[in-house]
């Protein structure tokens, strides 16, 4: 019977990992915080102004690791005062997203002023428009890493000898790491140079050339996250998902011993099937032609 | 024992720091298609590989050494070839460009050649099989060297103090992520921008200089965590 409740909460588990990764990934998208915000940034540095959100200061992995900290803390304290768990977790929650916001605006005026010198203006409407899609997108991704860690501290049996602040820690840095090694290259390579030509790298020539223009008006970055909710979004969902299905599942139903064999096993069928993706693509692509 | 756990940590860290180095990695260039690898800085995949590895070992604690080493190598290897799979999908069927990378002319374990396949203007896209490859022996090596830490400083806490398994087991992590966070950016300051793996040119002039500076801030980082311990014994 044991197994069987265990095996349901890390199903349970890993529905919430995909949902935090996707949400995290959209969320990184439509505030512009990863690695292609390289280019948001050199824009109006070569001459285009846009409209698009603008928001790194740190890597992702350690954005989206205080968040959930902050999260995580919060949601401890209120657990020893012993108010019910469905409320906490919204709380704590609710107030990480708060903190969330409040680092976006300042993080998005910061940025902008800084780039006065190449005339890119500040647009109020940027951030009343992007705030809340932020801030929802936000507050679903810390719920679940809250949850998803609530459930590994005081539910799983055996449960994970760490205090639920670390574990909120651990699950934000990996997750953050992986949104920005997965869903990122959608948004980057795709998104952002959507007027170059599909099926191509983007060459160095051409950086800080993105498209700033939508199917009506200026492109923001809600554009953005409309277009990566179809693939980039879900497949890092997916990701992280599996990731933490995996981690726990090998262990759970094959043994100590078991669990290994099985766990290289595992890497092993993933290395064969990135061989298949690689012969797959190169028969459909072909190569370039001048 | 204090001898034992510096011994430990050193070898830990200096295999963190090798471990880093085969990581194919390509940083914010990759995210645009421009460069092979994995789109993001080595010290972030690190760091994420690291947690998954922990948390492999911390899940079989009470377990041998050997077991809780092995389970942290296994934890990290999943993480990092279910990220680089995940990435190529988003680079085959999200992006439409085949895996491949200019820094070598032919991938020796599935004789594929590179050159056509590259766009012009990038030096690659996506982790092609050998770096794949590559890509596991790093996390293979991250592991053993994090879980070993880990395990190492969990063992010393566990015999030495009077705390409940729940403190030792966060000691030990919050010690051994640390040293990951710090070892992976010595190792991506040597690396400078990207890297394909174990085949590419660079990393045989990288890895040597790499090996050794990691191997010193190892042994400087190992002789604190032993004055940090040694004071939660006896201070």
């Amino acid at each position: 019977m044991d197994i069987i409740y265990n095996l349901m909460l890390v199903a349970f588990m890993g529905l919430l990992a995909i949902i935090a990764g996707m949400f995290e990934d959209l969320e990184s998208d439509v505030a512009s915080t990863s690695n292609p915000n390289s280019q948001v940034q050199l824009a109006p540095q070569v001459g285009n102004l846009h409209k698009l959100f603008n928001r790194a200061v740190s890597g992702e992995p350690l954005l989206v690791g205080t968040m959930a900290t902050i999260s995580g803390a919060i949601c401890y304290v209120l657990l020893t005062l012993d108010y019910p768990v469905i409320l906490v977790l919204l709380i704590s929650a609710g107030m990480a997203t708060i903190v969330q916001v409040i680092f976006s605006i300042s993080s998005y005026m910061g940025r902008i002023t800084s780039q006065a010198l190449y005339n890119q203006p500040l647009f109020l409407d940027v951030l009343h428009k992007h705030l809340p899609i932020i801030a929802a997108h936000a507050f679903i991704t810390l719920f679940s890493i809250t949850t998803l860690s609530y459930i590994m501290v005081y539910l799983l049996n055996p449960a994970v000898a760490l205090t639920l602040p670390v574990v909120t820690m651990l699950m934000g840095l990996t997750l953050g790491s992986i949104g920005s090694a997965v869903g990122d290259i959608h948004y980057g390579a795709e998104k952002l140079y959507q007027s170059s030509e599909f099926g191509s790298g983007i060459a160095v020539s051409s950086n800080g050339n993105i498209t700033t223009k939508s199917a009506l008006g200026s492109r923001s970055s809600i554009d953005v996250v409309n277009f990566c909710s179809k693939f980039g979004g879900p497949i890092t969902g997916l990701c992280f998902g599996i990731i933490i299905f995996l981690n726990f599942w090998i262990f759970l139903v094959f043994g100590i011993t078991g669990g290994l064999i099985v766990g290289l096993m595992i890497v092993l069928l993933f290395l064969l099937l990135n061989i298949i993706l690689e012969r797959k693509a190169r028969l459909t692509y072909g190569k370039y032609e001048n | 024992m204090l001898l034992e756990l510096l011994i430990s940590l050193i070898i830990g860290a200096t295999l963190i720091g090798i471990g880093v180095h085969f990581i194919p990695v390509g940083g914010a260039p990759a995210a645009l298609s421009t460069s092979a690898g994995i789109p993001t800085g080595a010290p972030m995949i690190t760091v994420g590989m690291g947690i998954t590895g922990i948390l492999a070992a911390s899940s079989v604690i009470g377990q041998s050494d050997l077991i809780m080493v092995l389970y942290g190598a296994v934890g990290s290897m999943i993480m990092i070839s279910v990220t680089m799979f995940f990435s190529n999908i988003i680079h085959v069927f999200g992006v439409g460009v085949p895996l491949a990378s200019s820094n070598f002319e032919k991938d020796p374990l599935t004789g594929f050649n590179q050159e056509g396949y590259v766009s012009p203007g990038t030096t690659g896209h996506g982790i092609p099989t050998i770096s794949f490859v590559s890509g596991l022996i790093g996390a293979f090596l991250g592991g053993v060297g994090g879980s070993l830490a880990f395990s190492s400083i969990y063992i010393v806490l566990s015999n030495n103090l009077q705390y409940s398994l729940v403190v030792n087991v966060t000691i030990a992590t919050i010690f051994s992520l640390l040293l990951f966070f710090i070892v992976a950016v010595m190792a991506s300051y040597n690396i400078g921008g990207t890297i394909q793996g174990f085949y590419d040119e660079k990393f045989r002039k990288k890895i040597l200089p790499g090996t050794v500076s990691c191997f010193l801030i190892s042994v400087i980082l190992s002789i604190i965590y032993v004055f940090v311990i040694w004071g939660l014994i006896y201070g």
